[in-house]
């Protein structure tokens, strides 16, 4: 019977790290930092008033939830060319990460789309691509719950990752383009942006981010345990078996 | 104005919920861990391993490719 | 045992190029697979029968008669092929491990893209025997001029990238525990470019009888094909690996 070994980690590797500590403060002081910004330094809009605020969050998270996609995608790859587990949960990670934005977005979108334009969906290009977008990644974490044991569906996942990601800015050009060709009456259009709202835009798009980096740091520090969980688990069904 | 303050409290309620999901996950898994590590270390002695552990089986090789180019 | 880097055996005929040796490979694969599948008839049989059913039921659900606009028409036509599409994609993975040609074939010394070739080859042929039947139906049902060449152009080329997706996905979710439910889930959002074009080109045949209007849409259908095509002969392989 093959010997068993713990592996080295086996003692305190779940204590939280020092730079972890820093990231999820450093996020949390930032994000307290932009609502303020957001709801009552920066001046009111225009056009739109106070609804306009929503914008703050809006664009950062949509923001996060592509670069969330890139994870996806660059992890996808890197997993197919190195076959290395780690890609595989960052990937997977990052994948769930990017579906709560993304449901975020269309969310905080369409509340800001009901008094901006009166109904809460419209089908213009950037909501309907960011609904694609949303169905891609429900689709890859549906291709892995539904996958048989078998270690296959990270590679499948992978496969889907990488054809998705790619197929975005088709996505984007093929509704952009559906969209102009039957136009409606209301088209997205958040104006433009004045020197205190583009501090107030850059402190949430830098806090955002930080919080999407710890979001993930947290999330992946989840599944890296599962994993290693179920690990010592095959190994003790081995030794007594 | 409504608006905002839905939009803002679905926001936040969707981050911190996610967030305390994931810290009961933590502590649910270091609880779990800590009870199968002490039940192999119960079983064999501890050695020492030099990498990282694997999460998933070993690495399957590469298909078998038979081009006679 | 196949063994990984064996010298060519000695005792052999002239080699024919790899190139050549390649499609013919295809062509064998082809023939087996194409051949059985529509001599069972079942998968065919079922894809043309579910198509005509979607063009009912679509007729009752928008209340369809001959004179309906030419945008609706073409979402309708196509929704039935689409659908019907995806009910031969994820019936022919399922056959083929039935059969257990499949392992036989991952033996054999044969390029992994050439069974996705193969596959794709089928699979568009699946697909437009059922069109065969689909779009005289729709033209008799709604009265629609379908024997352009630039519809049956846009008809064909919005198959072909279909097929070339919807092959690579089938192989995918027919390893999955919902493997009929998780096609659709998988291949849908992809294809959305292709949906749109697609019904747009045909839409803007069916007003006038060239295609020179929805050009773009053609272009786009080609470069998704072309693109997509490159990229699920590289990732086939790692879709295979057993």
């Amino acid at each position: 019977m093959a010997q068993l070994a713990l592996p080295r980690q086996a003692t305190g590797a779940t204590a939280t790290a020092p730079w972890i500590w820093l990231l999820n403060a450093v996020s949390l002081v930032g994000v307290m930092a932009s609502l303020y910004l957001a709801l009552w330094w920066t001046p009111k809009e225009a056009v739109e008033g106070d609804v306009f605020r929503i914008f703050y969050i809006h664009v950062p998270i949509a923001w996060n939830m592509y670069v969330a996609f890139f994870v996806v995608f660059a992890a996808s790859i890197l997993y197919l060319w190195r076959r290395e587990p780690i890609w595989d949960r960052v990937a997977r990670v990052s994948a769930e990460i990017g579906l709560l934005f993304t449901t975020l977005v269309l969310i905080t979108g369409s509340i800001w789309g009901k008094p901006v334009w009166g109904v809460y969906w419209t089908w213009d290009a950037r909501l309907t691509t960011t609904l694609v977008l949303w169905f891609m990644y429900l689709a890859y974490l549906l291709l892995r719950s539904y996958s048989s044991e078998g270690g296959q569906a990270p590679r499948y996942a992978a496969v889907l990752g990488i054809v998705a990601f790619v197929d975005v800015p088709i996505v984007q050009y093929s509704v952009t383009w559906w969209r102009t060709l039957h136009p409606q009456s209301d088209i997205l259009a958040p104006g433009h942006l004045t020197g205190s709202m583009l501090l107030g835009m850059f402190v949430s798009l830098v806090s955002f981010t930080l919080l999407g980096l710890a979001l993930f740091v947290q999330r992946y520090r989840v599944e890296s345990m599962r994993d290693e969980a179920r690990t010592l688990r095959q190994r003790l069904e081995e030794a007594e078996g | 104005m409504g608006y905002l303050v839905a939009a803002y409290l679905i926001l936040w309620l969707g981050i911190f919920g996610y967030l305390f999901w994931m810290g009961g996950a933590l502590r649910g898994l270091r609880a779990e861990l800590g009870e199968l590590r002490a039940a192999l270390v119960a079983r064999a002695p501890e050695v020492p391993e030099e990498q990282e552990p694997v999460a998933a089986p070993p690495v399957t090789p590469p298909p078998v490719e038979l081009r006679g180019r | 045992m196949v063994t990984e880097s064996a010298a060519p055996p000695l005792v052999k005929a002239a080699k024919p190029p790899p190139a050549l040796r390649y499609f013919r490979q295809v062509g064998v694969m082809i023939r087996a697979e194409t051949l059985a599948e529509l001599r069972r008839r079942e998968t065919p049989v079922a894809m043309v029968v579910f198509s005509l059913l979607v063009l009912l039921i679509f007729s009752f659900a928008f209340d369809l008669r001959p004179g309906a606009p030419p945008d609706v028409l073409s979402g309708v036509v196509w929704s039935a092929i689409l659908f019907s599409g995806m009910l031969g994609l994820g019936r022919g993975f399922a056959a083929e491990r039935e059969r257990g040609t499949l392992d036989g074939l991952l033996l054999a010394p044969v390029d992994r893209s050439a069974i996705y070739l193969a596959r794709l080859v089928d699979n568009l042929l699946l697909m437009l025997v059922m069109e065969v039947v689909t779009l005289p139906a729709a033209a008799i049902f709604f009265n629609m001029p379908v024997w352009r060449p630039a519809l049956l152009l846009a008809v064909f080329l919005g198959t072909l990238a279909f097929a070339i997706v919807g092959t690579l996905f089938a192989v995918i979710a027919a390893n999955s525990r919902a493997r009929d439910v998780l096609l659709p889930v998988l291949l849908l959002p992809v294809s959305v470019p292709i949906v749109i074009a697609s019904v747009e080109q045909t839409a803007a045949v069916l007003s006038g009888p060239t295609l020179l209007a929805a050009f773009p849409w053609t272009r786009l259908t080609v470069g998704y094909a072309v693109l997509f095509f490159i990229i699920s002969m590289l990732l086939f392989e790692h879709v295979l690996d057993e």
